[in-house]
């Protein structure tokens, strides 16, 4: 065929799945939140107003003076917002956005839909660069559809055009098309999910730029915090982290706290990290990273970590970690074991630590006592400036326990500020002017204020005690979701607590915040919050199965795949070597394939049934089966193509006069049966009319 | 059957030979064994989205970000879809070709496509099936095409388009090549079906005025024959032909010579005429002005009920009438070549 375009322009209106087309690639790129509200209000009322004069345009839609102005004015727009300083994705969510109101706008007689479907497949990749939001995949779906069935419409229309069979159209769209094409865009859908899995991940770079990046929104958790400002975080909703326990015992939500940063130098109003300075680990982190002895005591607990864009590059962990994998491009360690991921704070990260869980017992550590690290220079037990009567009430605090090991002193501390303390997350601004710093005005006052003041009151009241104390935050408690089996904690789970260095036993913590208020996970789910379960469970299949589906998860599936094969009754591993669980271990090969089998025999079946039933309806009656029979022994065979009535003229001349009688009797009785009427003859005995004739 | 579409007939064949004969058969073979089950052309919408998928894929090497590579996953899902579904538009279509009884060269005619699809579940849309000939100057060209919207598995449709040979002679339809751009447009996907036929075309006949009686002349050539007999006076017998009467029959001599004699008349000569065809060089556009001259006097001599006979150079038709005598007339001429081309071949 030499057509390679549609030669005839369609002057009918779009189909009304274009405009769900484009409105579903709207909403891609409105689930981004990086469109300003008057273009999704200017997109959204464009939709609506071109819908409803679909029919009946008005007659600037098809003056191409006006469409071109409107072409000019969004050129101008999009070079606008890029000269303001936007990324270069936003300038160009902004030109498709526009560009495609202008082609529903456009009512002048088209030759194809594709420059349509063509903006639409740009804003949907512009959206896919843009978030990563749980609502894109359905979104896609019903992009799919709707784009199929368009293009469809669109098909025949200019092929009856074009042929002049307009008047055919309307024969054409039968609810058959439309189940075809739902069911070959559902088909698409599995052969899509397979295409996912298997592409190659070669990262390649070559094109990454400022505009191309990923900008989250960030959570906003800092390197150095301002007192009070951990405060602000705990107003957040939003979900930080969520966390998997593989391997070991999760500890319950008073017990559980993922660290970030350590703090040792206070100055009356913010906390600082004396050296920030960090130093890369050795080694890479997507190939799995040892950082501490293997044999070192204590049961170890095995945690893969999500954790969403925090304006900070810290990676959270329970406990001391031994091992981390994940994707971390570059790790690195400061001098109070915080690890980082370098240059990714505004990324989404996933990764899997196993860290030692045993917390010293207060029997061990009566054993010890309390000492500053090496190398300290004093700032585990550096003072701000305080006032006379702060640390006479520092000195009160825990003076009942003086002389006692050096864990019962900071155990009753901690408990002095536990129990005497009223936690809240509005504490009392502090006056302006006043001389005394929040701290001091929390110590002095009533007690009330949340984790971050219970945390540097303690410090501040160990270190006047000369205890070697530091700040440190991080998360803790979480609610654990009861559907996806994860423990998700939220921006309102931001916490901080102490840690207090031992000779012998390092660094412990120490939480001197009342728990009552604080624990989110104290407070019953609501049926909105049930619902939000749900969707946070489905986000983070969604995060690690496909956003986080990285080469090595490939690799795994394809093995998992490879050994399941061919090995169905061995063992499968939980997890990987590295530490990360395979698909193997959460995807139900065995079963999936079982019932792939089940399902296949069951269609097998369904169709020799259906097979054997029109054969059965095809097949002649048994009576005429058995006069057939009975004249193939007399070398009288009946051909598949010989017409019923010219074989039994055959017989006719071949067989005594009442067998040929009794025969036609039977070729009647069931050409009336194949048709549909009723036998004239009792077939029966009319067969025995035919085997006694034979014999004579 | 009409001598002409007979497939047994030598004459046919060796003309058929002739036009065809330009490649080896050797390389026709090896053409249609390499030749691909189906055709796969992108339209432009076609390479716009491959253009574009390849975009998506660059990016999503480029950046890692999952979410292009499921869009990108999605996109090579579409164009698989776009596959199959033209596959189930293309794989039960049979089509047979219908022929009008008779084909002159330059008069426009209509081809019927019976266009069947042989599928039980599946309906084909968006059906073009041109019809192909082979064309000894231009090879393989598209005699027609007709396009079927919609057939429901298992039914039949019913096209024609309007077709005008352009010379006389044999025409080899090679077969028909299906297509269709179902569903999305991105691709024009063909396959090929080899229903071979011939027919045979007449050369171009204009409408002549009937003959005169008294001077009944030749075509082709520009002298007039004599006239014998005249009245109803019998004279002698001849072979009986549809239009005579039974009881014209000369029984008796009928009886001897085994087949049916009628008695001659005086007036049977009056309705005669002979058209005579000179098949002397020059050939080509000439040549093609006398058969077609040749063909109208004939058919015009036939239609107004005279008897016809003909001579081209050594090959004679006798006298006759009746539309056994207009087909075998026609049939001569669709095919005869000048003399100096006869003795080349």
């Amino acid at each position: 065929m030499t057509r390679r375009s549609f030669r005839s322009d369609v002057a009918a209106p779009r189909p009304a799945s274009a405009w769900a087309m484009v409105s579903v690639a709207s909403a891609t790129l409105w689930i981004t939140e990086q469109l300003p509200a008057w273009l999704v209000a200017g997109q959204a009322a464009c939709l609506v107003l071109t819908l409803a004069t679909r029919t009946r345009p008005h007659r600037w839609q098809q003056s191409a003076i006006a469409l071109n102005l409107g072409m000019l004015a969004i050129v101008a727009l999009t070079i606008w917002v890029a000269l303001r300083g936007e990324p270069s994705t936003i300038a160009l969510a902004h030109f498709a956005a526009l560009t495609q109101c202008l082609q529903l706008i456009d009512a002048r007689p088209r030759r194809t839909e594709f420059l349509l479907v063509a903006l639409a497949l740009f804003q949907v990749v512009l959206a896919a660069n843009l978030t990563d939001s749980v609502l894109f995949p359905p979104l896609v779906c019903a992009f799919l559809f709707a784009t199929a069935w368009t293009l469809v419409v669109h098909t025949l229309r200019s092929e009856a055009l074009e042929a002049s069979r307009l008047h055919e159209l309307p024969r054409a769209f039968t609810s058959g098309l439309m189940q075809t094409t739902l069911l070959g865009c559902a088909l698409s859908l599995a052969v899509a999910a397979l295409l996912f899995v298997a592409l190659p991940r070669l990262r390649g770079s070559v094109m990454i730029g400022p505009g191309l990046g990923t900008p989250f929104a960030s959570a906003g958790f800092s390197d150095t915090v301002a007192f009070g400002a951990l405060g602000r975080i705990r107003q957040d909703p939003r979900v930080v982290l969520r966390v998997e326990t593989l391997a070991g015992e999760a500890p319950s939500a008073e017990e559980a706290y993922w660290r970030g940063l350590a703090f040792d130098r206070f100055d009356g109003t913010s906390w600082a990290i004396t050296h920030p300075d960090r130093h890369a680990v050795a080694g890479s982190a997507e190939g799995g990273v040892r950082l501490g002895p293997d044999d070192a005591p204590g049961p170890e607990l095995v945690q893969r970590i999500v954790r969403e864009p925090v304006a900070s590059s810290v990676l959270f962990a329970a406990g001391e970690v031994r091992e981390l994998h994940g994707t971390v491009r570059r790790l690195e360690r400061d001098r109070h074991g915080s690890l980082f991921a370098a240059g990714q704070d505004d990324e989404r990260l996933r990764y899997v630590v196993r860290t030692r869980a045993e917390r010293p017992s207060d029997r061990v550590l009566g054993r010890d006592r309390v000492a500053p690290p090496p190398r300290d220079d004093g700032r585990s037990l550096s003072l701000p400036e305080l006032s006379p009567a702060f640390v006479a009430a520092a000195r009160a605090i825990g003076a009942e326990a003086e002389g006692e090991p050096d864990i019962a002193r900071v155990r009753a501390i901690e408990h002095a500020l536990r129990t005497q303390g009223h936690y809240t997350d509005t504490p009392p601004d502090p006056v302006p002017g006043s001389p005394i710093s929040p701290v001091e005005a929390f110590l002095l006052g009533d007690l009330a204020g949340h984790c971050e003041y219970f945390a540097s009151a303690m410090v501040l009241v160990a270190r006047i005690h000369g205890i070697p104390a530091r700040l440190v935050n991080g998360f803790a408690g979480g609610r654990t979701n009861e559907i996806g089996g994860f423990v998700e904690l939220a921006q309102s789970d931001a916490h901080a607590w102490v840690e207090v260095h031992f000779e012998r036993a390092g660094w412990v913590s120490f939480d001197p915040t009342p728990p009552d208020l604080r624990l989110r996970s104290g407070v019953p789910l609501s049926l909105a919050g049930r619902l939000a379960e749900v969707g946070s469970a489905l986000e983070l299949w969604w995060f690690q199965r496909v956003v986080g589906f990285d080469r090595s998860d490939q690799i795994g599936a394809l093995k998992s795949a490879w050994l399941a094969w061919h090995s169905a009754d061995e063992p499968r591993p939980a997890r990987s070597a590295s530490g990360l669980p395979s698909l193997d271990a959460s995807l139900p090969w065995r079963e999936g394939a079982m019932l792939s089998a089940c399902a296949l025999a069951i269609g097998a079946l369904a169709r020799a049934f259906a097979l054997r039933r029109r054969t059965a309806q095809e097949r002649p009656p048994a009576d005429y089966q058995r006069a057939l029979r009975l004249l193939a022994r007399r070398g009288l065979l009946r051909g598949s193509a010989t017409p019923a009535r010219d074989f039994a003229r055959r017989v006719r001349a071949e067989v005594p006069a009442t067998a040929a009688r009794a025969f036609d009797a039977l070729t009647e009785s069931y050409l009336a049966e194949r048709f549909g009427g009723r036998p004239p003859v009792d077939s029966r005995t009319t067969l025995r009319e035919l085997a006694a004739g034979l014999r004579r | 059957m009409d001598p002409a579409r007979d497939p047994r007939s030598d004459r046919r064949s060796s003309l058929t030979s002739k036009r065809r004969g330009r490649q080896p058969a050797v390389f026709t073979r090896l053409r249609r064994w390499l030749r691909p089950p189906r055709r796969l052309r992108p339209t432009g919408a076609g390479w716009s989205f491959f253009a574009f998928t390849f975009g998506v894929g660059f990016a999503a090497l480029n950046t890692g970000n999952n979410l292009l590579y499921l869009v990108l996953a999605l996109m090579l899902a579409f164009l698989v879809l776009s596959g199959v579904l033209s596959e189930s538009a293309l794989r039960g279509i049979e089509v047979r070709r219908r022929l009008p009884a008779e084909l002159f060269a330059g008069r426009p005619a209509r081809v019927a496509l019976e266009i069947h699809n042989a599928q039980r579940r599946a309906a084909a849309f968006a059906v073009v099936v041109e019809d192909r000939a082979a064309d000894a100057d231009l090879g393989d060209c598209a005699t027609g095409r007709c396009v079927a919207l919609r057939i429901a598995p298992g039914a039949c449709e019913v096209r024609s388009y309007a077709f005008t040979p352009e010379r006389r002679g044999a025409l080899c339809f090679e077969g028909f090549v299906v297509s269709t751009r179902f569903p999305f447009g991105l691709f024009s996907k063909s396959r090929v079906l080899e229903v071979p036929d011939e027919v045979l075309v007449y050369p171009s006949v204009s409408r002549l005025a009937p003959p005169r009686e008294d001077a009944v002349t030749s075509a082709g050539g520009d002298r007039p024959l004599p006239r014998d007999g005249a009245g109803d006076v019998a004279d002698g017998l001849r072979d009986r032909e549809v239009a005579d009467p039974a009881r014209r029959i000369h029984w008796r001599a009928s009886a001897r010579a085994q087949r049916l004699l009628v008695r001659r008349r005086a007036g049977d000569e009056q309705s005669e005429i002979q058209v005579q065809l000179e098949l002397a060089e020059p050939g080509g556009e000439a040549f093609e002005r006398r058969v077609s001259r040749a063909a109208s006097e004939a058919l015009a001599g036939l239609e107004a009920g005279r008897r016809v006979a003909l001579r081209a150079g050594r090959t004679e038709f006798g006298a006759a009438s009746g539309p056994r005598q207009r087909a075998a007339l026609l049939a001569f001429l669709a095919r005869v070549e000048p003399a100096g081309a006869e003795a080349a071949a």
